[in-house]
């Protein structure tokens, strides 16, 4: 056998004829490079759309003891499935047990969660605008403490340096991608990369919202806006494999509720729109 | 290094979770002459701090151990090219580059490759391909040098060492013994 260590080149030859034949795939369509996962109708109908316009694929699949799932086949470089999971991270359809799950059963090596997210600054950001997780804080990890005589008598502590509220990087890979993307990002609106607030919470408090942005630390990027699946993705592999684009449907505040369709469809379909895009455009960049 | 430390090694923890394994811990030893443990230090895992070891000759406790420790080598390593091509592409020009390889013949890769697809990559009209595929070779190349030339083993363990790690490595990227475990591979 040709030494695999050493002074001579251990691999150049990979043209052609060389290459083992692909072993055969009792599920063709299973397995795949990157996952999409959404939560919502209003999700679903926006990636409907977007690959129509995009004209890709977008097929129903279902695979025993596996469930039901939608194939885009291959988008540029990428083989792409699409799992549907319940909003949050809790329960057998939440982003948790669906992340483990799928990835397993598809090698995936990337998730990019789509969907809705809060804005954290009503003044500078505006709906429609696209969220890209750099991190996630999950806020709901923190200590809490008695606070005698206060007002309320207890307190959030997430910077108890026994247990620190973590903070989760995104897969580098999807980030480089989808930052790079940024500048140009295919519709009226803009692209805010930084770290996202993660937790099981419905916020519609404006003063719960600011008190979040106020009090968990952030690391080094500041926190664009926050939502509830991201928090489930991280105990999918030990090597980050996740990030969140998401588009902003409100600013967890309750305002307006008499909109919200109206605006979470813009969320929806600017996020979908933005990351279908970016992966079509892959091919134009591998030269 | 202290005056009376003759030997240092390190160890990789990796202890299993429900999935996978927990985030790795890091232990250096250091022993005297009578190889009597003298200090062990504890730090979660770190790629450079792990660079930084190599550079300084340390080896791992075992072969096994050298091997575990290789493989998130591996993974720091072939980052960039990930980071730089996106998962896609990387895993194809990953994959199509370790069944072409002599690696492809060994035992560990060997028996995780049925269980490993990707597309075949994209080659297009410029160097994306051929610069991805240099990215790996040389991430792959790199760990053998430090297997033979910073850690001193012979060529023989180095080959079984650095097979093992990619192994290792692929397994844990394409979620094969996660997946196995819930009875779908």
């Amino acid at each position: 056998m040709e030494p695999l260590v050493g002074s001579k080149p251990m691999v150049t030859q990979v043209a052609g004829g060389t290459i083992p034949p692909m072993p055969s795939q009792d599920e063709p369509y299973l397995v795949c490079d990157l996952l999409l996962f959404i939560a919502t109708s209003s999700e679903k109908m926006a990636l409907k759309e977007a690959a129509r316009q995009l004209e890709l694929p977008l097929e129903g699949k279902h695979v025993e003891g596996v469930g039901s799932f939608r194939t885009m086949r291959s988008i540029g470089p990428n083989r792409v499935n699409v799992f549907e999971t319940d909003m949050g991270p809790f329960g057998y359809r939440g982003s948790a047990a669906t992340a483990m799950r799928a990835m397993s059963v598809t090698s995936a090596t990337g998730i990019i969660q789509l969907g809705m997210a809060f804005g954290a600054y009503p003044t500078l950001q505006n709906i429609g605008d696209v969220l890209v997780s750099s991190s996630i804080v999950t806020y709901d990890f923190r200590t809490m403490r008695e606070v005698p005589g206060g007002n309320p008598p207890y307190e959030a502590d997430y910077a108890d340096p026994k247990n620190p509220t973590p903070r989760f990087e995104a897969r580098e890979s999807l980030l480089n991608l989808f930052a790079n993307a940024a500048d140009d990002p295919g519709g009226d609106f803009r692209v805010h990369v930084g770290t996202f607030l993660s937790g099981g919470a419905r916020i519609q408090s404006a003063s719960y919202r600011n008190h979040l942005l106020r009090s968990v630390p952030s690391g080094d990027r500041p926190f664009v806006g926050g939502e509830m699946e991201g928090v489930g993705l991280p105990p999918a592999n030990v090597d980050p494999a996740w990030i969140l684009v998401k588009g902003i449907s409100d600013f967890a505040d309750g305002a307006d509720p008499g909109t919200f369709p109206e605006r979470r469809a813009t969320a929806c379909n600017n996020s979908v729109g933005f990351v279908l895009r970016t992966l079509t455009k892959l091919t134009e960049k591998l030269q | 290094m202290q005056p009376d430390v003759s030997d240092v090694r390190c160890e990789v923890l990796r202890p299993p979770d429900v999935l996978g394994y927990k985030p790795a811990k890091l232990y250096v030893h250091f022993y005297a002459q009578d190889a009597k443990e003298l200090l062990c230090d504890e730090v979660d895992w770190d790629d450079e701090l792990n660079a930084g070891l190599v550079a300084l000759k340390v080896k791992a406790i075992d072969e096994n151990n050298e091997a575990q420790r290789f493989s998130l080598g591996l993974r720091a390593a072939l980052r960039p090219a990930e980071r730089m091509y996106g998962d896609g592409f990387f895993n194809a020009v990953l994959v199509e580059w370790v069944r072409a390889s002599p690696f492809a013949q060994t035992v560990p890769v060997q028996e995780l490759l049925p269980h490993v697809h990707a597309n075949q990559p994209y080659r297009g009209n410029g160097n994306s391909y051929e610069n991805c595929r240099d990215l790996v070779q040389t991430a792959i190349r790199a760990r053998a040098l430090e297997l033979t030339e910073n850690l001193h083993y012979l060529r023989e363990k180095a080959e079984g060492i650095l097979s093992a790690a990619l192994a290792q490595y692929l397994d844990e990227r394409f979620s094969v013994s996660v997946g196995r475990a819930l009875g779908w591979k």
